[in-house]
């Protein structure tokens, strides 16, 4: 059950009405989050736009999906949005109009303990401060005093940076020598994820929430250079908005302007590779035999895809070839079981406001279980009795994903090797139970009669549903000092063009990453009407002409 | 929120016709979906594996014949439709089998198999609409893509009148108008294999062939074959998609997870909706000149425009609305291997359609089967047809594995199975999986390893249709019951609709469900609310506007991809 089944084959085939060969200003290859961004700029520029997508539906991560069938609709890839304050699509597109909708619950996170204690990581500081303020006053003037740092750090440093092309790192460190604030983003740096936390936080608990809260999505908490994500990360963790109607609701909101602009979306339609003539791209080719032509591609698929499998090795210039075989894939994949139950789970805990929590992290009661659980991960196990995970009840603020009124459905996912010892297809089972059983430590009501339906998706599923989240990764590749910033995918390639004359890359794998920040599908729009002489309709934000003034003009 | 030309409440396919043809004639439409994705009788789902797409609701698509698909350009938007040669198949546990191929001679080879006799009706019948094809094209058309009116049906009469006179029957056309399918089917043709084909194919189209009226259908199906019958490149969704592009292209708003709990009604006239509490735009006010109701005619009347509204006696005539059909229960199966079905050894042309039927092997059978569930009672003998789309298009399951959909007839209530007595609606959550079983095990008489096959597999009861979509009353398929009282000009109720096929008795409010002819895919209602609002609001005459029903199948069905998925050793 892994690869045999990821290459679907699609013979020859003929739709007249859609011709043959057809010629198109730009090609974007993939409607993910990014792909659909790229798309929805460019069309929007007036240019003639065709994205390609091979799975049957829009949206890539952005799935609101069946998956508990029949009748209940689940989030079964991305569900927490972190960067809803900063994204420039939803300043530049009124989505409204299209009903996106976001909810910024207050209760963001809460971290349940077997003992019935709980940590609470939420939107507004003090009520934060007030949660650590009962394992560690400490602590608690410690978050207090370091957020406010690091939110601004986060708001005014990161956050904008995010949607700006990077800079070298020498540059780089020249610009943030302007400020303190700059300073300290760059002392921070040199740090590695576990290192900030622990000079920071003293109580075990408050570190365990932390470490877990800033390496979740794959950041290696004992990685040094990573650090600046620790800001970032924290303080977009206390301010997650979910999507009302489901996180694909943003996808097909994005595929509508894409059409209402004259933009063509192919799906079911794989693209079977580029083509180069004389090192220019001329454009695609489909499996089902038809021909896009066009001298600007954008593909968001993974560096491995678009470049050995898409272009080809013999197409590749320079050390591009070297530098795409170099890429690391995230160092751990995520495995989930979704539940739809009669009742939402009911978690033991003093504190009344973990049920409102929009995040809830169970099963990790210290550090070192963790750091335990996340090193065996790493080495291709699941530790049974070390694991833990974070849970979220769906249905609390989206009633609709039920089908039957008063039903619930929710998820509980944790970090899981790709390769796990055994196989998926043997464990898949035994670990769902095995994390159903933990959640009824802390959630007892999750188990007997409540639960109507389950269904579990491994790292491999992930893959078969998108193939170039190659062994379950999500952010394309790992988040490394080698493989961020303008080494993201690669130096020549982290500008969002690439050496392949009119071939640009717009996915998770190029700076500045995955997570559905926005980021990559933004940068190529931008570039791609540069490089064409299209005027740009849209200007940057106001944070982002902040940063501009500051770090860079 | 700003006033529109149009609202359509319900984004199913034929809201999204009506809303897609008035936004292109230049109104202002915004339609208003509860679920988050539009098409809820036209979905694809990876329900449990990844790779492997189920067509969860319809999987027998015919919008081929609707003037939609040239007028909206909806192949140019993504609906790629893909066939098989052999259009249908019905299966005999004798080991024998009868197919209809788009190839007459396959056709005729296979009932002559069953009966020389009956291979000369069919003939005779082939010859008939060949030599009347203007007047078969004519009443194809108007039946389904045009009101019913009383001079079409007299058309239809004295075209059936011509051929039971070519065929010797001792009846006149006004009679074949009169009766049931299995009545005219007994009349027809000696050979049960033959017999049980066309009845088979009325319980595709949710029309059942023992229901008075059904005649002319079954006359129709005995001759014409189910040509136009596909499934869409990437599953069924793939129409649902073709559709909101139609709709956003052209400057349609359309707002998912938004249900609607009320439409406005004042002075007597629709004049807009009210969006539920529990949804975005929370309690909004939405005005509008015209309101099209996607929805079953129930909830249309009941729930959202009120009795109050309408008094009591419509609000009686509504409640009579028949819900009550036989209705699907649909397993879904993920494979890793194309069944093979014993009788492909007496004409392997089996392997080679992606439709086809189980049971029901005679017309006593079929008759008394469908009495037994009339009453309530599943039969012991299970009978239903089977899809294997991926024989059409390969796209749908993971390289060298299929799905199949395989349905059974059941009664909504069941009141016994097996001696069993059951509760009726609620006895669903525990008969699902043994009723499963039940199909896995038929499925196995036919195509002996299938069992073998089975990757994984789920199940879906009419109780569970309701639920994904509770316009579906008691899960029927096709907006309402197609029975005699609920047919034609009666459609849904005598007096509902007047003026045409959607008009409804409150002025402004239009319907696109539960009208003429029956809920399907060959977006015909949709078709039929586009035209008459669009002749109301005068945008009518443009341009583009100018398809003929079956136009566009008949210039493109040489050239639709056909047995793409089909094993080679299957070939011709």
């Amino acid at each position: 059950m892994t690869q045999e089944f990821v290459g679907r084959k699609h013979p020859q085939s003929f739709f007249s009405e859609f011709p043959i060969e057809s010629e198109w200003d730009v090609i974007v290859i993939g409607a993910g989050p990014n792909g659909l961004m790229t798309a929805a700029y460019l069309a929007r520029a007036g240019l003639r736009v065709a994205l390609v997508e091979r799975r049957y539906e829009i949206g890539g991560g952005l799935a609101t999906e069946e998956i508990l069938f029949p009748g209940y609709y689940s989030n079964i890839h991305a569900v927490y949005h972190m960067m809803v304050d900063f994204m420039p699509v939803l300043r530049d597109f009124d989505l409204k109009q299209h009903g996106v909708v976001w909810i910024k619950p207050n209760q963001q996170t809460s971290m349940v303990f077997e003992d019935g204690t709980s940590l609470q990581l939420t939107r507004m500081l003090e009520d934060t401060v007030d949660s650590i303020h009962k394992f560690s006053t400490e602590d608690a003037v410690a978050f207090g005093e370091t957020m406010r740092t690091w939110r601004k750090l986060s708001r005014e440093v990161i956050a904008p940076a995010t949607y700006i092309p990077p800079m070298p790192p020498l540059d780089m460190i020249d610009a943030m020598q302007r400020t303190e604030l700059g300073e300290k983003m760059l002392e921070l740096s040199e740090q590695s994820p576990l290192e900030i936390i622990t000079d920071t936080f003293e109580n075990d608990r408050v570190r365990a929430m932390m470490l877990y809260t800033t390496c979740m999505w794959g950041l290696d908490p004992n990685e040094s250079g990573v650090g600046f994500f620790v800001p970032l990360l924290l303080d977009r963790a206390m301010n997650k908005a979910y999507c009302q109607g489901g996180s694909h609701k943003l996808a097909s909101s994005l595929a509508k302007e894409v059409v209402r602009n004259g933009g063509v979306i192919l799906d079911s339609s794989q693209v079977n590779n580029i083509i180069i003539e004389d090192g220019h791209v001329a454009g695609v080719e489909l499996w089902e035999g038809r021909t896009l032509r066009s001298k600007v591609v954008a593909s968001s698929l993974d560096p491995e895809t678009t470049f050995l499998d898409l272009v080809g090795p013999e197409n590749l210039p320079g050390h591009l070839k070297e530098d795409v075989s170099r890429w690391e894939l995230d160092k751990w994949s995520y495995t989930t079981v979704h539940v739809a139950t009669n009742e939402p789970p009911a978690y033991i805990s003093r504190d009344p406001s973990v049920r409102d929590s929009f995040m809830t992290i169970v099963g990790i009661e210290s550090t070192e279980q963790l750091l335990a659980h996340w090193a065996a991960v790493q080495s291709g196990t699941i530790d049974l009795d070390a694991f833990g995970g974070h849970t979220t009840w769906q249905t609390q603020y989206d009633p609709h994903l039920s089908r039957v009124p008063g039903k619930h459905v929710s998820f509980f996912q944790m970090h899981a090797p790709y390769d796990i010892a055994g196989g998926w297809e043997e464990r898949r089972d035994g670990i769902a139970e095995a994390m159903m059983e933990k959640w009824r430590r802390v959630a007892p009501n999750m188990g007997g009669d409540n639960i109507l339906m389950t269904a579990a998706e491994t790292p491999e599923d992930i893959e078969i549903r998108m193939p170039n989240m190659r062994r379950g990764s999500i952010k394309h590749g790992d988040y490394n000092p080698l493989q961020l910033g303008s080494y993201r995918p690669n130096q020549d390639c982290s500008g969002t063009d690439t050496p392949i004359e009119g071939l640009y890359v717009c996915g998770a794998s190029t700076y500045p990453g995955g997570l559905v920040i926005g980021g990559p599908g933004y940068l190529a729009a931008g570039k791609i009407a540069d490089d064409m002489g299209v005027e740009r309709w849209w200007k940057p934000t106001p944070e982002m002409e902040k940063y501009q003034a500051t770090y860079l003009d | 929120m700003r006033d529109f030309d149009a609202v359509v409440i319900g984004g199913g396919i034929n809201g999204l016709t009506t809303a897609a043809y008035l936004a292109k004639a230049g109104m202002s439409v915004g339609v208003f979906e509860a679920r988050g994705q539009c098409g809820a009788h036209c979905d694809t789902v990876e329900l449990g594996l990844p790779g492997f797409l189920h067509n969860t609701h319809a999987a027998w698509l015919v919008p081929a014949m609707s003037p939609a698909m040239a007028d909206l350009g909806l192949e140019e938007l993504g609906l790629h439709l893909m066939g098989t040669d052999v259009l249908f198949a019905k299966d005999f546990s004798s080991g024998r089998n009868v197919v209809q191929a788009l190839d007459p001679a396959v056709t005729s080879a296979s009932l002559a198999a069953a009966s020389d006799h009956d291979a000369k009706v069919h003939a005779v019948i082939g010859e008939y609409f060949v030599e009347h094809l203007e007047d078969t094209l004519h009443m194809t058309r108007r039946m389904l893509y045009g009101p019913p009116t009383a001079e079409l049906l007299d058309f239809a009469a004295s075209f059936n009148d011509g051929l039971v006179r070519r065929l010797g029957l001792p009846l006149s056309g006004d009679d074949v108008m009169r009766m049931s399918g299995l009545e005219l089917l007994a009349m027809l043709f000696e050979s049960e294999e033959v017999r049980t084909t066309p009845a088979a194919l009325g319980e595709f189209t949710g029309q059942w062939p023992s229901h008075r009226r059904l005649g002319p259908l079954a006359l129709s199906l005995s001759g014409l074959q189910p040509m136009a019958v596909h499934t869409a490149a990437g599953g069924s969704h793939a129409m649902t998609h073709a559709l909101v592009k139609a709709v956003v292209s052209n400057g349609g708003e359309i707002w998912t997870t938004c249900p609607v709990d009320r439409i406005l009604v004042e002075d007597g006239r629709a004049c807009g909706i009210r969006i539920a509490d529990d949804a975005i735009l929370a309690g909004e006010e939405i005005r509008a000149g015209v309101v099209i109701s996607n929805l079953t005619l129930a909830p249309t009347f009941l729930d959202l425009v009120g009795e109050d509204v309408i008094g009591v006696e419509w609000s009686r005539l509504v409640k009579r609305f028949n819900y009550d059909d036989p209705q699907l229960l649909a397993t879904f199966f993920a494979l890793d291997g194309d069944p093979t079905f014993a009788s492909a050894a007496h004409d392997p042309s089996i392997q080679r359609s992606w439709v086809g039927y189980f049971g029901g092997e005679t017309l006593d059978e079929l008759g008394t089967a469908f009495a037994e569930i009339g009453r309530g009672i599943i039969p012991d003998e299970l009978m239903g047809g089977w899809f294997i789309p991926t024989r059409a298009d390969p796209s749908q399951a993971p390289a060298g594995c299929h799905t199949a959909y395989v349905w059974v007839s059941v009664p909504p209530m069941p009141r016994r199975w097996r001696g069993q007595v059951l509760d009726g609606w609620d006895a669903w959550a525990d008969i699902a999986e043994p009723l499963a079983d039940a199909v896995t095990a038929r499925l196995e008489q036919y195509a002996p390893g299938f069992s073998g096959q089975i990757i994984e597999r789920h199940v879906m009861t009419p109780r569970h249709q309701e639920m994904n979509n509770p316009s579906a009353v008691r899960g029927n398929m096709i907006g309402g019951s197609a029975i005699p009282e609920q047919f034609a000009e009666n459609r849904p109720l005598p007096g509902i609709v007047s003026g045409g096929a959607t008009r409804s008795f409150v002025p402004g409010l239009y319907l696109s469900n539960s009208v003429h002819p029956y809920g399907a895919t060959h977006l015909a209602s949709g078709y039929l609310a586009a035209v008459e609002v669009a002749e109301d609001l005068g945008c009518r005459d443009v341009e583009w506007w100018r398809a003929e029903p079956l136009d566009w199948f008949l210039e493109s069905l040489g050239r639709l991809p056909l047995n793409q998925g089909v094993d080679p050793r299957w070939s011709t």
